[in-house]
């Protein structure tokens, strides 16, 4: 992992918990795998808003609408290769 | 205690705790959702601040939390003018905001203001737009259960950031816009499910005793 990736590996499991108010053990355990919208109860469309805008904030980026889609969220692995690319501009 | 206040749109409620200090400050909460997510944390801080000698008043904006009006009438210089009415009322030593509560302390009359977390009406118009992704097209007018009109949006989006003075601004540590003091805490206005988080309600308290201290002696 580089610096970069694990820098934003380490920011979007400090937003999980902060938003979804999972357990930090819960969110360390996620993996490239693991599943986010459609397999975590708490990520309902209203969670998702808060998700994204937090991210934003917290890696100094903006997610334009139409880059939204479900496969971006399908899990933790597609959601943190769609932030570095964005981080990386 | 739980009181009413009056404007020209009718009367609305308000939180009041130590009424009995000579120096009162009033709080203006965040906007819509983020309201209720961090009305837990507004109750904790009112209550440090009258363990510390400071009075303050929080009131339902019209169209919000108990009110009787109904939101999707309600423009959004109806909000600034119930916070003048109020604000007379009150006669406040500082004007202390939360989020897009900060979109309407400009105009009141204090000593000094303070803002925490403050946003900008775009990045809030935005957060509710968003709110309708993935969601039903039932009713395209609902963010997050709130029947807001168009005018209303239009207006909040347009708002630009005025800067009252003296003004003092505090963010969370994770937040990386600029601020006089950064506090460690979770961003309880992002919470799925309403939380807590009493550190924070402590540090806050004691940054806002501190500025309120401050503009009282001015």
């Amino acid at each position: 992992m580089t610096t970069q990736q694990h820098n934003v590996d380490t920011i979007v499991r400090g937003v999980l918990v902060d938003v979804l108010g999972l357990s930090p053990a819960r969110a360390d355990a996620l993996d490239g795998d693991s599943g986010l919208f459609g397999t975590l109860p708490e990520l309902d469309s209203m969670a998702v808003a808060n998700l994204l805008t937090e991210l934003e904030d917290r890696l100094g980026i903006i997610i334009e609408d139409d880059e939204l889609d479900g496969e971006m969220l399908e899990s933790f692995g597609s959601l943190t290769r769609f932030l570095e690319a964005k981080v990386s501009g | 205690m739980s009181n009413t206040y009056s404007w020209r749109g009718g009367d609305e409620l308000y939180l009041r705790h130590g009424v009995k200090y000579p120096v009162q400050i009033i709080l203006i909460e965040p906007l819509f959702e983020e309201a209720n997510r961090c009305r837990r944390l507004l109750a904790s801080v009112m209550r440090g601040l009258a363990a510390n000698g400071i009075g303050s008043a929080l009131p339902n904006l019209p169209g919000t939390g108990e009110s009787l009006a109904n939101i999707h009438d309600v423009l959004f210089s109806d909000w600034h003018e119930a916070l003048s009415a109020f604000s007379e009322m009150v006669n406040p030593v500082v004007i202390a905001s939360l989020r897009g509560g900060a979109l309407l302390d400009d105009g009141l009359a204090a000593n000094g203001y303070w803002r925490f977390a403050p946003e900008t009406g775009a990045r809030i118009v935005r957060d509710l737009k968003r709110t309708q992704l993935g969601g039903s097209d039932d009713d395209p007018q609902l963010y997050a259960g709130h029947p807001i009109s168009d005018d209303f949006l239009n207006v909040l989006q347009m708002i630009p950031p005025i800067p009252p003075a003296p003004l003092r601004t505090v963010r969370l540590e994770s937040d990386a816009g600029e601020a006089d003091a950064k506090i460690a805490g979770s961003p309880l206005w992002r919470r799925a499910e309403p939380g807590d988080d009493p550190e924070l309600a402590a540090a806050l308290v004691a940054d806002l005793t501190d500025w309120v201290t401050q503009c009282a002696a001015r």
